[in-house]
């Protein structure tokens, strides 16, 4: 996750304080059903590729440019595969830095560029067929039988049992 | 978490800085086909209910409080209908705070038939309205009525420039 200036301008002035902004993660699915993952540099962990969308940028733009800085894979957007926040999408960085991310999770296919480690952010790039799929995030393990399944709707979490009125 | 009590200690240390934030907006149509909107008590102004989205929400959750708190209607999210950012999305805050905004469009239907009404300080007045009797609004509202309107079960996007979403 290399840190747009927005960002270090932010961290500046509230240091490892609770950020909480947009982001972008990538399915990258390629012609033989393989899903792109890297492995992150900072905690060693088999990942999505993505990262914070920068004020300016479309999220599906932004998904395009993480992708490419993690993986070298030059991708295009296909659908959004979901939107989520929940605090399953809270985290502190190995830097300590707190971050509260809404994630816009696109699928993509593959257009471009050979996946290898891009920059200092990966240890490891490759394809992974589904049922052999490393450790991940259970999240990110749920996008992917998601994405695997074709809908063409976005997806979202929707936790309201009852009016929230019904408290007035 | 509240947004407020999250901005209002950002707020403390970054000043009027730019802020780029989730926000959510609903196009809620009833059984008639009419539209719900809210004449903003800021700048008198019709418009789409939209708001700020808590951190640990989910933008589902966000945009069901958001109509409640704003027309006491509650409403039931059935699809995100489009992904919005840009010039028209940023904001300049009357005390000089500024937000540039993701906005999550959510498609959404009234769980009653029960009229809304005002419910917060942030409206004058919120109704119904017909789609050939719009009051007057601003393109931005308007485009994503038209999105939502299209029927369509993806998600809208920009990629590189170009409208976007499912047909990739």
């Amino acid at each position: 996750m290399s840190m747009s200036e927005y960002i270090r301008r932010l961290r500046l002035k509230i240091g490892h304080e609770l950020l909480f902004m947009p982001g972008a993660t990538g399915i990258v699915i390629d012609e033989a059903g393989q899903v792109l993952l890297h492995r992150r540099s900072d905690n060693g962990q088999w990942w999505l590729p993505g990262g914070a969308i920068d004020p300016g940028e479309e999220p599906a733009d932004a998904v395009v440019r993480e992708v490419w800085e993690e993986t070298g894979v030059r991708v295009v957007p296909e659908r959004v595969l979901g939107v989520y926040g929940g605090l399953d999408h809270f985290g502190r960085y190995p830097n300590g830095d707190e971050i509260g991310m809404v994630s816009v999770v696109f699928v993509c296919r593959p257009v471009g560029g050979e996946p290898a480690v891009n920059d200092e952010e990966s240890l490891e790039v490759r394809y992974f067929l589904p049922d052999a799929l490393p450790e991940l995030l259970p999240r990110h393990r749920s996008y992917i039988e998601l994405a695997l399944r074709g809908d063409v709707r976005a997806d979202f979490r929707f936790t309201f049992p009852s009016p929230q009125g019904a408290k007035e | 978490m509240p947004i407020s009590a999250y901005l209002r200690n950002l707020r403390a240390k970054v000043g009027h800085d730019l802020l780029f934030m989730p926000g959510v907006t609903a196009v809620v149509l009833n059984e008639a086909g009419q539209v719900l909107l809210q004449q903003r008590s800021d700048n008198g102004e019709w418009s789409l209910v939209s708001g700020v989205m808590d951190p640990g929400e989910e933008p589902a959750d966000a945009i069901v409080r958001e109509v409640w708190e704003e027309t006491a209607l509650h409403v039931v999210p059935e699809r995100i209908t489009g992904l919005y950012t840009g010039e028209d999305f940023l904001v300049r805050y009357a005390n000089g705070d500024v937000v540039l905004y993701l906005d999550i469009t959510f498609a959404c239907r009234p769980v009653n038939g029960e009229p809304p009404r005002v419910n917060d300080d942030e409206s004058i007045d919120v109704r119904y309205f017909p789609l050939d009797g719009l009051p007057s609004m601003k393109q931005f509202h308007l485009t994503r009525l038209a999105d939502a309107l299209r029927n369509e079960p993806h998600a809208r996007f920009k990629f590189d420039g170009q409208e976007g979403g499912g047909g990739h």
